[in-house]
């Protein structure tokens, strides 16, 4: 399926630098509102000298720059400023400080914009000069790579012909109003500052998160237009009961980043209806700058289990295991999506800088059919990628990292663990479990006990001798099971262990709940599935402290009314969390 | 406009503590320190009255608020035994160390007679409080109660409330002298029941102002009544629901706020165990600082909830569980649960 595509006159310049058509005049837009941020007003006019400032200032020679992504004038202003001057621009967040060490030293940038006390502070750490490809402007960081230094190449082309496709489908113009709920160097989050900027929209700039009063009366006071949030965003709203009545300006509200299930989906369009706004579910990765797909609005509520179509200038195809695209409604198959939009790759290195390995199209690791009103919906995602908290990991991916040191090494796993299977026979010396389940960990940002590693007599595979991997992730949960064998009520490590859950009680040591339903199964003692509720499981007042405390724990933060909400609910809150 | 989300919205410093477990934990330190103190100037009770208004509330929320009619009277008879064996557990123990015996008591009816009870333990509050599970339990066996119960809890739970409240008054017994006072649950029935009415008029979502001015001028008249206005339990009941009812949960400063949640975590075990603490203060001991003796009775309880908490935990976590283990757990220690094994009816479960 294709839609047309409006930009088609705007394709990549042959031009040596870029220049982010989307923002390449500002000035047009006169004395429109740009930014408001603490009651002032930047004006497009402003803006523009703002950004041709931090432009010059950046020099005239193309600059890697790394830019800590707040919602503050200054850092728009310099992220503009990038474009305009042409400079690959890698966004960061502030979670992302810690992290900032590494990535600088492998990447070297010229200059490393971040906030101190409040002010944008600019440093030189590496005068090298990259190899930059001519089209490259933006860098994020994708959820799969929290904690590895793996950014995704974004082009000119890339995010002016989205954030053109954004405002063509959402309909944006000048009077729009957004309160910014995102962070930017978040895709999303840079979507909105994008199609807004690109428009002479106004963004009304916050670090308050949705949850919270004042970023609605942010949004009243001055009349914002539109919200976009995530789905836990959303779940929580709805379990606040916030009152949408509170938010008359409101001309349309847009999710993305995970699935809102269908029955939200269809609470929200409902609301949206009934209050005068259009409710958006939308679709993308990191690497489409971001979005591909949306579910126009009027078929939300017939169709709250679909992402919708592509957006202007995209196409979606579902290919099977082959590889050949599949033409009948209701069959499953791997989502690809082609359009301008496609990233240029992945950079792991400054080397990767230079380069673009973009097809023109992306794999997008998703499963989703087309249904007979030509709307697609997500089904599942392809064997090879788990999602655990959120974060995208590619088993194949772990197998060649691990394969060098250890042979035969075999990787499985599913949304809530990861098994890295090593053949008894492929190893004679001893591998050192926790020193590689925390190695693993601390690469891809993951708590310690998702991975599990486990040693078998042998690798099962199926009779066309590929590797079985559900044999795999069933002789680990037996072989875990024997290795976990009760050590003895009286012996050192039971007592041990006693001592060290003492301490975690009382908060001397942090508490290591792998789930929610690892917390019912421990403290409420009964086995709980996705569906069920800590009321479902008998909970009672004897016990009811001790869980609350263990899912602050665990969510960070614990609901009103938790007690009727089901594990899966819970999960997917935790989840979203993590992504944001 | 503050949106309940802002209650708990990270952002600021301290931490988010529902206002019930606060409650718990002081009610529960309360009563220690009034049984801690023998020799008083005046009476500090008040913390029972919370406690049994606290166990009406959480009733309500983990069970009553259910759909199911047909579980209701499971779930309560759950919670029941849940109460009941750890008690029978002390009282049993208590007839084995004093080598007397008591039916009543064992019967848990004692409370019905006046008298001192033989256990290590104030067996009359969990006494009234599973008469009155049992009571409930075979009102909503009834399935037309039930469905009615179901499809107006506020309104079935006021006139309860009334009756039961009604019915206290009218087996008051305030001129009686104290030797000879029981404590048959008609009596305190209404203290519970307001447990109950609390929760079910504060998740009412109609008219949630006016419910919450109701209900405080409700508990402040029948407190009144009850207790007359001078008296310890009046204010500490009231202030307890105007609490609940205005600031439901509640930004307290890291440490306090774990302090409350481990204090309120532990109170049933603490009710349980806090009278033989105090025998070994000063029976054992010889210590007679009534200070110390609450301290020492409340510090023993934790680290005896602590221990078998964290044993329970841990024995989950590698083995199983069942639900006998998980009645008992509360009092033993961890090492005596392998005994109990042969018993196990539950199904084993590996986490």
């Amino acid at each position: 399926m294709e839609s047309p595509d409006p930009r088609a006159q705007e394709d990549a310049s042959e031009d040596q630098r870029p220049n982010a058509r989307f923002c390449s005049d500002l000035s047009r837009f006169d004395d429109q509102p740009a930014l408001i941020e603490d009651g002032q007003t930047i004006t497009y006019r402003r803006l523009a000298d703002l950004q041709q400032c931090w432009s010059e200032r950046l020099g005239a020679r193309r600059s890697l720059v790394f830019l800590e992504a707040r919602n503050h004038t200054s850092a728009i202003a310099a992220y503009l400023g990038c474009l305009k001057g042409g400079h690959v621009v890698h966004l960061f967040g502030e979670d992302e400080r810690d992290k900032l060490a590494e990535r600088v030293e492998l990447f070297r940038p010229n200059v490393v914009l971040s906030f101190n006390a409040g002010r944008l502070e600019e440093d030189h750490p590496h005068r090298v000069t990259h190899a930059l490809h001519p089209q490259l402007q933006v860098l994020l960081s994708t959820s799969g790579s929290t904690g590895a230094p793996k950014l995704v190449k974004l082009s000119d082309r890339n995010i002016s012909s989205n954030a053109l496709s954004i405002a063509e489908y959402l309909q944006l113009a000048a009077g729009e109003r957004a309160v910014t709920s995102l962070r930017f160097n978040y895709s999303y989050g840079m979507s909105v500052v994008n199609s807004h900027i690109a428009t002479g929209g106004t963004l009304v700039l916050t670090e308050r998160s949705a949850a919270e009063a004042a970023f609605w009366t942010l949004l009243r006071a001055h009349a914002g237009t539109s919200f976009a949030g995530v789905p836990y965003v959303y779940e929580r709203l709805r379990l606040a009961g916030f009152s949408w009545a509170d938010a008359p300006s409101l001309r349309y509200a847009t999710q993305a980043g995970g699935r809102l299930p269908p029955d939200m989906v269809r609470h929200f369009a409902d609301l949206g209806e009934r209050h005068g706004w259009r409710f958006y579910v939308m679709y993308g990765q990191t690497e489409a700058s971001p979005r591909m797909a949306y579910l126009p609005p009027e078929m939300a509520a017939a169709h709250p289990d679909c992402i919708g179509i592509p957006i202007p200038g995209g196409q979606i195809a579902l290919i099977d295991e082959t590889g050949r695209d599949i033409e009948a409604p209701d069959v499953a198959g791997e989502l690809v999506y082609r359009g301008p939009n496609v990233m240029m790759g992945y950079a792991v290195g400054p080397a990767d800088l230079g380069t673009d390995c973009s097809a023109g199209q992306l794999r997008t690791g998703d499963v989703a059919c087309r249904n007979a009103d030509g709307l697609f919906c997500i089904v599942g995602r392809t064997a090879r990628f788990v999602k655990p908290f959120g974060i995208r990991i590619n088993l194949d991916q772990i197998e060649h990292l691990l394969a060098p040191e250890l042979p035969g090494i075999v990787c499985a796993g599913d949304d809530r663990r990861i098994v890295i299977a090593l053949p008894a026979n492929g190893h004679d010396a001893p591998v050192d479990s926790a020193a590689l389940t925390t190695r693993l960990a601390e690469h891809h940002g993951l708590p310690d006990f998702v991975f599990e590693i486990v040693r078998l007599r042998e690798i099962p595979r199926l009779s066309t001798g590929k590797v079985d991997y559900r044999a795999v992730m069933e002789a680990a949960g037996s072989a875990s099971q024997r290795s976990a064998d009760f050590p003895g009520l009286m012996s050192g490590t039971f007592l041990r262990e006693i001592g060290r859950e003492m301490a975690r009680i009382v908060g001397f040591q942090e508490s290591q709940w792998s789930g929610v339903e690892q917390i019912y199964a421990t403290l409420v003692g009964q086995g709980a599935t996705g569906a069920s509720t800590f009321t479902d499981l008998n909970g009672d007042s004897l016990v009811y402290v001790e869980t609350h405390m263990a899912l602050e724990e665990y969510l960070g933060s614990v609901p009103p009314r938790w007690e009727q909400m089901s594990v899966d609910e819970l999960e997917e809150m935790r989840s979203h969390a993590a992504r944001i | 406009m503050p949106h309940a989300f802002d209650r708990y919205a990270s952002g600021h410093s301290g931490r988010i503590i529902e206002t019930d477990i606060v409650l718990r934990a002081i009610a529960i330190s309360a009563v220690v320190f009034n049984h801690s103190h023998p020799v008083r100037p005046f009476n500090y009770a008040g913390g029972m009255t919370v406690l049994l208004m606290l166990a009406g509330y959480s009733l309500a929320r983990f069970a009553l608020s259910r759909t199911e009619t047909q579980d209701l009277p499971t779930v309560i008879l759950r919670f029941a035994t849940r109460i009941w064996l750890p008690c029978l557990a002390i009282v049993l123990a208590s007839f084995a160390i004093r080598r007397q015996f008591d039916l009543a008591e064992l019967l848990f009816i004692s409370n019905w007679f006046p008298g001192n009870d033989l256990a290590f333990l104030f067996v009359w509050y969990p006494q009234v409080v599973v008469q009155l599970l049992l009571c409930l339990a075979l009102v909503f066996s009834i399935p037309a109660a039930a469905r009615q119960f179901t499809a107006r809890p506020l309104a079935a739970t006021l006139i309860v409330f009334l009756i039961v409240f009604a019915a206290g008054r009218l087996f008051s017994q305030d001129h009686v002298p104290d030797a000879l006072r029981t404590i048959p649950p008609q009596r305190i029935a209404w203290n519970f029941i307001l447990g109950c009415l609390v929760f079910f008029a504060l998740a009412s979502p109609l008219a949630p102002r006016w419910n919450r001015v109701a209900l405080v001028s409700l508990t402040i008249a029948c407190a009144a009544l009850a207790f007359g206005l001078r008296s310890l339990e009046f204010w500490t009941l009231s202030m307890s629901v105007v609490l609940l009812s205005y600031w439901p949960r509640l930004r307290l400063p890291e440490s306090l706020a774990r302090l409350f949640q481990i204090v309120g975590q532990a109170s049933f075990t603490i009710f349980l165990l806090h009278v033989i603490f105090l025998r070994i203060y000063t029976l054992g001991l010889g210590l007679e600082n009534q200070s110390g003796a609450w301290l020492f009775a409340m510090c023993g309880s934790l680290l005896a909830w602590l221990m078998a908490t964290a044993t329970l935990r841990v024995w989950r976590r590698l083995k199983g569980n069942d639900w006998l283990r998980r009645s008992l757990a509360p009092v033993l220690p961890g090492s005596l649960l392998a005994h109990l094994r042969p018993l196990r009816l539950g199904r084993l479960e590996r986490h």
